[in-house]
């Protein structure tokens, strides 16, 4: 069964461990269960890619993780309430926000949104994209956990970029 | 400083190759690396949802036998 061409997508995979059991972490939160969960994402990849081809590898592989992982927790009662998010969909859909870096405006719009923003996502971002800080630093600097100081960081993010779309 | 702020809206994203992630978790990089692994890992759904799973793993020699 180890055919050559299994072998190139046991290389390829490899790559993906620690991606992929940070996905199953995140979503089955239980590390047993997302090693095993890994190795059958693994095998599902093989199958699959025995039969179709897929042009986009990394996105490809991450949709089949997050559906073996909402398989699993529609297995067990009372854990079905996670959304999933169309990847694909998403990351194609930011190609066009980048053309929002070749607009010089853009940078003005981007100082004026960070002062909108509330105090802890502002300060997180500041010490985050400015100061150039890890986690870890502004977890220690501001007193939040790490989680905490990346979900700042993410929404901060997030809502900059409402702000700026509405400009 | 607009070199900075560009990289909040970008979502142009360069791979943090596994060795990299790994010396990340086992914290053998230092801030400004770390900085640079966790900037990297923000800008897709994918990398930003193993970084929320890989901090909740507790036991990090593990990482090495899967």
């Amino acid at each position: 069964m180890l055919t050559d061409d299994n072998q190139w997508l046991g290389i390829l995979l490899e790559r993906y461990t620690l991606l992929l059991l940070g996905v199953c972490m995140k979503y089955l939160k239980n590390e047993e269960l997302a090693r095993d969960s890994v190795q059958q994402i693994f095998l599902k990849a093989i199958t699959e890619l025995q039969k179709y081809r897929v042009e986009y590898f990394k996105s490809w592989i991450y949709m089949v993780a997050k559906n073996h992982c909402l398989m699993q927790l529609r297995d067990k009662p009372g854990k079905n309430t996670i959304e999933v998010k169309d990847s694909i969909a998403a990351e194609t859909d930011e190609t066009d926000k980048e053309s929002l870096l070749l607009n010089e405006k853009t940078y003005e719009y981007m100082g004026e949104a960070l002062k909108e923003l509330n105090a802890d996502q502002q300060l997180c971002v500041t010490l985050f994209y400015m100061e150039k800080k890890s986690y870890q630093q502004i977890a220690e600097q501001t007193g939040y956990s790490m989680m905490q100081v990346k979900s700042h960081i993410q929404n901060g993010k997030r809502n900059m970029r409402i702000l700026i779309e509405k400009k | 400083m607009s070199d900075k702020l560009k990289d909040i809206l970008s979502h142009l994203s360069s791979e943090v190759d596994q060795e990299t992630l790994l010396k990340y978790l086992e914290g053998r990089l230092s801030d400004e690396q770390r900085h640079e692994v966790e900037k990297k890992m923000m800008t897709t759904d994918f990398t930003d949802d193993a970084m929320d799973g890989l901090q909740e793993i507790k036991n990090k020699e593990k990482y090495l036998h899967l």
